[in-house]
């Protein structure tokens, strides 16, 4: 049996608490003076740059992050409004054809799609308040649906001669609203297709949750070197989710509260910005919605991440990237709605370890290496598909690109941007084993992918 | 089966009302003046400013500069023969 969340259950009150929040947030907006609302680069006087490394994407430079931490509030005395769209298309190229056509109305191999087109809504309004919301039609599965979501309230401070912002931020998608680029939610690889194959175990901080929920966090950022932050995330109704085009029964929805904590901290070193920090989480889960058991699935996430980054001389870039999750599962419902419960089933345990490091010539031509690597015990519930049993997945990953007009020199015009990249995608490992990991024949470099891509945005 | 936690209810209610009202604070301090901090500007740190020129570039010919020490831009003062990541040229 599927719980439907009626409207006078915990998820319905949740929205209708939030709806109460966004609509105060509303009545502030409108209560305030008329104000300059462009988009970013326009409202900062800034080109994509100043912000994004290469020029283009979501991999922030410190002048970014602040950006984003001060509620994408900065501006120069430009005014616009706060609209801009984005369109992504690919053509995928796997080692050997996939054993089944990855959607309705592709081919096994060698596919070219319109991944996706997206519109946002990205912009501050006075010196508190500011969003950035994105809805995304999805060229694969053809449907449209929410996005991103991240709106903010800031305000700065000066606590003991001490700069200090806080701020609350109200997102859709644990890390979201994170200001690094070693997060799942805004990490390498930025684009990606979902032509290509992909492992089938990670932590649920990988993107399981992202538009399947709705949390707030509230943060301090001190003196731009210690952010600190604290929240918690709630699944809405099975009817707001289907109206805003999330699938409300994958992973299933969040039993009460998820608990949300990150933090870091941000200095200068050897002419760059190194960065460690932590981050964690821990959801009970009703896997599918399905509360027959009266149990739930508890996943714990904790994490380390650092990250360096420097401007040279020349107007080159060098980033480095890495996180590692510890993710500890205790999937009681799972196992029990499989006919396996017991600890033998339910006790879980993964560890995924990620890097990247990338150079930048001119914020014009990129080259990205990254490795990947996530392991753990075998589960014969969890990964019946695996040979193995093992969620194992090791692998590399090549990108190089070109930006030519992150600068705004686009003949266009200064907002019109645009990336044209390959990636390339090597495992060693795939879904527990190098070689015949599903049992029937497959080895993990069959699943070597090229993806060529072009990344428009206005 | 004792470790086995039964599903649970928490006060979503109550979390949420705190958000809510933290939310409402951070506006109502900003609201009030409380902040003492410029937030248009940006911390010198984050734009990499640097108190000499870079490859000939100084704070003094660029389009954020207000002279004789200020900057639209970023915050405290900052040197004419300064230079930031942010650097637009006036010419």
């Amino acid at each position: 049996m599927i719980d439907s969340a009626s409207p006078s259950g915990p998820p319905a009150r949740l929205i209708k608490a939030i709806n109460l929040l966004l609509t105060i947030i509303g009545l502030a907006l409108l209560a305030r003076p008329a104000a300059a609302v462009p988009s970013f680069a326009v409202q900062t006087g800034q080109p994509c740059q100043a912000c994004h490394v290469g020029g283009f994407g979501p991999q922030l430079t410190p002048y970014g992050r602040e950006f984003k931490l001060r509620g994408y509030t900065q501006r120069t005395d430009n005014f616009n409004l706060p609209f801009s769209a984005m369109a992504v298309a690919s053509y995928v190229n796997t080692k050997r054809d996939q054993a089944s056509p990855p959607a309705d109305g592709f081919g096994n191999n060698n596919n070219t799609a319109l991944d996706q087109v997206s519109l946002f809504i990205a912009g501050g309004l006075g010196s508190h308040l500011g969003a950035f919301i994105q809805t995304t039609y999805d060229g694969v599965a053809k449907a449209w649906s929410w996005d991103n979501l991240d709106v903010r309230a800031t305000t700065t401070l000066k606590i003991k001669g001490v700069a200090t912002v806080l701020g609350v931020s109200l997102n859709n998608s644990p890390g979201t609203q994170d200001a690094w680029n070693t997060l799942p939610a805004w990490g390498y690889p930025y684009t990606g297709s979902a032509l290509a194959p992909s492992p089938s175990a990670s932590p649920l901080l990988a993107g399981a949750l992202a538009q399947n929920v709705l949390g707030v966090t509230g943060y301090a950022w001190i003196d731009s070197k210690i952010f600190l932050e604290a929240g918690a995330y709630g699944s809405p109704s099975v009817s707001t989710l289907n109206h805003l085009g999330a699938d409300p029964f994958s992973p299933g929805d969040i039993d009460g509260l998820a608990p949300y904590a990150r933090i870091a901290f941000q200095e200068s070193v050897a002419g760059g910005m190194l960065q460690v920090g932590a981050f964690g989480m821990r959801a009970d889960l009703h896997p599918g919605r399905d509360r027959t058991t009266g149990l739930t699935d508890r996943y714990t996430d904790l994490g380390l991440d650092a990250s360096y980054q420097k401007a040279l001389d020349n107007g080159d870039v060098v980033t480095v990237d890495a996180r590692y999750i510890d993710e500890r599962q205790t999937l009681d419902a799972t196992c029990s709605l499989a006919g396996t419960p017991g600890r033998d089933c339910a006790d879980n345990h993964l560890r995924d370890l990620r890097a990247d490091a990338s150079y930048y010539w001119r914020n014009k031509l990129g080259a990205t290496v990254a490795v990947f690597d996530t392991v753990g015990p075998p589960n014969a519930t969890t990964y019946p598909g695996n040979r193995t049993f093992k969620p194992d997945s090791t692998g590399v990953s090549f990108q190089i690109d070109g930006t030519p007009f992150g600068d705004g020199s686009s003949p266009l015009g200064p907002r019109f941007n645009m990336r044209v990249g390959v990636q390339y995608t090597a495992y060693a490992r795939f879904n527990g084993a190098r070689n015949n990991y599903d049992g029937a024949g497959a080895n993990a470099s069959d699943n070597n992918t090229v993806r060529v891509f072009t990344w428009f945005a206005y | 089966m004792s470790d086995i936690r039964p599903v649970t209810s928490p006060s979503r209610r109550h979390v949420l009302r705190d958000a809510a009202a933290l939310t409402l604070g951070a506006i109502a301090l900003g609201g009030a003046g409380v902040a003492a901090a410029d937030a248009a500007k940006m911390p010198q740190k984050a734009v990499a400013y640097q108190d000499h020129p870079k490859a000939g570039h100084g704070c003094n010919s660029c389009k954020s500069f207000q002279p004789p020490t200020a900057c639209k831009t970023v915050e405290g003062p900052v040197a004419p023969a300064g230079w930031c990541s942010l650097y637009k040229s006036m010419s």
